[in-house]
């Protein structure tokens, strides 16, 4: 960097500078999750829909369930537009309702898109694109955390401890685990793996409910979460 | 705060501190099927990424994918197409 504007934290790591852009916060809200039907009475399943001009990144926030990025599906409704449909569960729960947030992360907008901001800062790189502006919410990352499956026992589970006062959410590197298989009208699920975010603690779980049969394949047997600094979002 | 950049928001409410870590994204690429990309900017600091997915129609399902990092190239595996955002923090 010859010339500009650059912050560095205090890990030693650029925060700003006229390089690199971030994913911009561009939604939040709350999903209330419901019972599922079919016997499986320890998961809660809700979704929401997103019509979008970008593949979404989600991060969510439960304190009290382990929330599982069970997926998303797209429609292209024209114009540019498409229509995402994200579900959610969330496994261990001591009730069959709850309400996640959930964080949308998009490519950053240009100043077409997002007029600039009357006060506040605004980092240019040298090509006059914004690296930075103060009226965003960005992808704060603070840690990636890898937690892999069970392999001989029912559970597994990883927690980290962040800086009191902060508020914390996680988003899936990709889908989260989950495998259910029907027999007859009853549905059991096999395995599943989450995270919750209570106060600044994160904990990982991996939980398998039957150890003698795994139905489909396990194509990802570790999950991947991205710890995000949610604080004043 | 002893040093360093403090951002606030119109509101008054702190956006950025000394300790926030802000994610970089390097690029983002679509994918149907196994491959690998180079960029230097992995080298800046600890690489991260996010795969959406985006096969049409449906109901929200699971799909496989893993992703490995050696040296400035990012190498993944995936059942389904999708958008992989990638960068560094």
């Amino acid at each position: 960097m010859t010339f500009g504007f650059k912050s560095v934290n205090d890990a030693g790591t650029n925060q700003i500078d006229d390089t690199y852009k971030g994913l911009e916060m561009r939604a939040s809200g709350t999903i209330n999750t419901s019972s599922l039907s079919g016997g499986i009475s320890f998961l809660s399943y809700g979704s929401f829909t997103l019509d979008l001009t970008y593949p979404p990144v989600i991060a969510f926030k439960d304190g009290t369930g382990f929330t599982c990025n069970n997926g998303i599906s797209s429609v292209y409704l024209g114009g540019g537009i498409t229509r995402y449909t994200i579900g959610i569960l969330v496994f261990k729960p001591s009730s069959t309702h709850y309400a996640v947030t959930y964080f949308v992360f998009g490519p950053p907008r240009t100043i077409s898109e997002v007029p600039l901001p009357q006060i506040g800062l605004v980092v240019y790189n040298s090509s006059g694109a914004i690296t930075y502006r103060s009226d965003q919410k960005y992808f704060n990352i603070v840690d990636v955390v890898s937690l892999a499956s069970p392999t001989n026992e029912l559970e597994t589970s990883t927690t980290r401890t962040y800086t009191s006062g902060r508020s914390y959410a996680v988003a899936s590197t990709a889908i989260s685990n989950y495998a259910a298989y029907s027999d007859g009208d009853l549905i059991t699920a096999e395995f599943c793996s989450g995270f919750k975010c209570s106060s600044n603690v994160v904990t990982f779980s991996w939980k398998r409910y039957n150890l003698q049969s795994i139905a489909g394949s396990m194509l990802s047997t570790t999950l991947t979460g991205i710890v995000l600094d949610v604080t004043n979002f | 705060m002893s040093n360093g950049v403090l951002v606030l928001d119109a509101g008054g409410v702190e956006q950025l501190n000394t300790s926030v870590r802000v994610g970089k994204l390097l690029g983002s690429t679509t994918v149907s099927s196994s491959g690998s990309l180079t960029d230097a900017g992995f080298s800046t600091g600890t690489p991260w990424y996010i795969a959406v997915p985006t096969t049409a129609g449906g109901a929200p399902s699971w799909f496989g994918f893993t992703v490995s990092f050696s040296g400035n190239t990012m190498t993944w595996m995936t059942t389904s197409s999708c958008t992989i955002y990638y960068g560094v923090f």
